[in-house]
């Protein structure tokens, strides 16, 4: 497996990067994709600290770390995460979808119950097989629900998606079994970062707005979510579920509470399953190795 | 052609965020500041060149937008579509819609510091 990092980096301080590297630039952002063992790498961590203490500035917006398997290595995973590539929104709370929020965790936010059907805006959905709103509400396609029934595969709960006027089409897709991630599963702010939580801020943006945002927990001392982002591969405990269900969710959550977000699972799937996504031709999903322990 | 004259505009304007006064190619209104450019008539008419189909129509942009946290209810601004599209770029640039990764709070302070300095709001809305 080869992991690679992506790094967004502030056009105003992407010049403090050593040269040569593979920087391209991106409107107000380069881009640089750094494996780990290469110094800049480690350059990257030492920028972010130093070009926050001397201008109390981000050297790095975005990131992503993208896993390269080879084909041995992912056809011979006993469990694999799936990752869903595609986003949007409205979310559902904003079309008219009912939270008991009170049953929410009250410092992390984990586990609102969903009380009504999933409403979403009519034309919002992407034209893709599986996306999700930017609260982690997931959406399948009909083409997804009937191969995963005709394919007699088990684990996900398929509720109609519900518009203004009438039914979607689409369904939200449920995982009806949890399994326990292990700590060998990592997860922070970023690929240097693990902090559990952040101080809120407040400041003013052009125009004169104010903007605040307060205080975070990132790991949840009641176990609910461990960290804003998973920064490893999963690692979960081993279940005889693994071997009874085709599509799982991990019981541990991934995120924070903010705005309309909300800490999320993450999603877990057999073999079986990602034939199903292969054979079909199902877009939108990524798969990475799941390690169980 | 038009498109490329017109983001090179911006970009000269955008540029040149320390200078007193911007004059190029006759745009003249945009006046810096110690923090950067001020909205201007000239930015969103450099937008609007940039996209023609969106000029001339109006949407209410988040301040925070939703994607990064910020309230479904939170302040609006409204803004000419094609200004509106070039602000989304720039926070899409910084930080990909699909990504998955939240930052921090004091990243987001960067980001948002970033984009809005490049794409100034007009003052006086906030609803």
């Amino acid at each position: 497996m080869q992991e690679i990092f992506e790094f967004r980096i502030d056009s105003d301080f992407f010049h403090l990067l050593p040269k040569p590297n593979n920087g391209r630039e991106n409107g107000i952002v380069y881009v640089v994709t750094l494996l780990k063992d290469e110094p800049n790498f480690k350059e990257v961590e030492n920028l972010k600290k130093v070009v926050k203490e001397k201008y109390d500035k981000s050297f790095v917006f975005g990131w992503q770390i993208k896993r390269k398997y080879s084909k041995k290595e992912i056809d011979t995973a006993t469990l694999l995460q799936m990752k869903i590539k595609t986003m949007f929104e409205p979310a559902g709370e904003e079309c008219g979808t009912l939270y008991d929020e009170t049953a929410a965790c009250n410092i992390c936010g984990a586990n609102r119950k969903q009380i009504s059907p999933l409403m979403l805006k009519k034309g919002s959905i992407p034209k893709k097989d599986i996306a999700r709103t930017i609260a982690g509400e997931v959406v399948v396609s009909e083409k997804f629900a009937e191969a995963f029934k005709q394919r007699n595969l088990k684990g996900a709960e398929l509720e109609p998606v519900v518009f203004a006027k009438g039914t979607s089409g689409y369904y939200q897709l449920i995982a009806s079994s949890e399994l326990e991630l292990t700590g060998n599963t990592v997860a922070g702010v970023d690929p240097f970062d693990f902090s559990e939580g952040s101080e809120g801020v407040e400041f003013t943006v052009s125009g004169g707005y104010p903007v605040k945002f307060e205080k975070e927990v990132y790991k949840c001392p009641k176990g609910h979510t461990i960290g804003l982002n998973l920064l490893s591969e999963a690692y979960v405990l081993n279940s005889p579920l693994i071997n009874d269900y085709d599509f799982l969710a991990s019981k541990q959550k991934i995120g924070v509470k903010r705005g309309l977000l909300r800490p999320e699972p993450i999603y877990f799937c057999s073999q079986a399953f990602r034939k199903m996504v292969e054979d079909e031709k199902l877009s939108g999903f990524e798969f990475e190795i799941a390690n169980i322990e | 052609m038009k498109r490329l004259i017109s983001i090179f505009i911006l970009l000269f304007l955008v540029g040149n965020s320390f200078a007193k006064t911007a004059d190029f190619l006759g745009v003249k209104e945009v006046v810096a500041t110690k923090g950067g450019i001020q909205y201007s008539d000239d930015l969103v008419r450099a937008a609007q060149q940039a996209y023609p189909k969106l000029a001339g129509k109006t949407q209410l942009h988040h301040i925070t937008p939703k994607y990064l946290g910020g309230a479904a209810n939170g302040p609006l601004v409204p803004l000419d579509a094609a200004y509106h599209q070039q602000i989304t770029n720039a926070f899409r640039q910084a930080w990909p819609y699909s990504q998955g990764a939240i930052k921090d709070p004091a990243v987001l302070k960067s980001v948002m510091d970033k984009v809005y300095k490049q794409f100034p709001l007009p003052p006086g809305y906030g609803y």
